[in-house]
């Protein structure tokens, strides 16, 4: 029987709703390095695949200008449109609070340049939804993981 | 000048602002840029310490993380805080 882990919704400084209240994204840390702190991703269940800044994916072991993609796919996202190159990497989420502990796992995640939004992940059905059973309770604004199901943590 | 916000709109901040003290009870630690250092920041990748305080910032992500490498600086997150005209992001399509 494994752990469930709890992440608390966040207000990334968007502007706020038109009755005034915060934005709040279901959001997440990822560990890219161990000597790094963390970069947060978003959680959509509406998207069909997962994409990050390019700047992440030297830390992360790729060159995206010298490294074969597994395949390219043209791309909208935040208002932009452009051919997205898509490569396996692995990611680590961190525990809730100080992300001591964490799980990884592997996925294919598309290369954004230009990238101007809050987070730097996007985390969609391939790579999030299809790794981790995850619970989004927007009245209560969290994210609830069993990690037990997602295989061993590591400390 | 900003208008005073309607009862409507008081009482759904209250809403929200109950539901993050439930959601931090359960969760643990908030970690997220201080609002009050949201404006200074505005269009640009902030390192975050425990707090919320920002240690380090650029206009990249990329040289940001290339930084905070090099000094071994402690952060606990990073993110971008938004710029004052960006669009909301709403998904892929």
């Amino acid at each position: 029987m494994g752990d469930t882990w709890v992440y608390h919704h966040q207000d990334l400084g968007e502007p706020v709703h038109v009755d005034g209240s915060p934005i709040l994204r279901p959001v997440v840390p990822l560990i890219v390095a161990a000597e790094l702190p963390a970069v947060l991703g978003v959680l959509d269940s509406g998207s069909p695949i997962s994409v990050a800044s390019a700047d992440l994916f030297a830390f992360l072991g790729v060159d995206i200008e010298a490294d074969d993609p597994l395949y390219e796919i043209p791309l909208s996202v935040g208002g932009g449109f452009e051919r997205t190159l898509v490569f396996r990497v692995r990611l680590r989420l961190g525990s809730p609070g100080d992300h001591t502990h964490g799980v990884s796992w592997s996925l294919d995640l598309g290369a954004r340049s230009r990238w101007r939004l809050p987070f730097a992940v996007l985390l969609g059905q391939r790579g999030w939804f299809d790794s981790f059973p995850t619970r989004i309770d927007a009245t209560t604004s969290i994210v609830e993981l069993p990690v037990g199901s997602t295989g061993d943590v590591e400390h | 000048m900003r208008k005073a916000p309607t009862r409507g709109q008081s009482r759904a901040r209250r809403v929200i602002e109950r539901r993050l003290a439930a959601g931090r009870r359960r969760a643990g630690t908030v970690h997220g840029v201080r609002a009050e250092l949201v404006e200074r920041f505005r269009g640009r990748w902030v390192a975050l310490d425990d707090a919320g305080n920002v240690v380090a910032d650029s206009e990249e992500l990329g040289a940001l993380l290339e930084r905070l490498e090099a000094a071994g600086m402690h952060a606990n997150t990073v993110q971008r805080v938004p710029g004052a005209d960006d669009p909301l992001f709403v998904g892929l399509s």
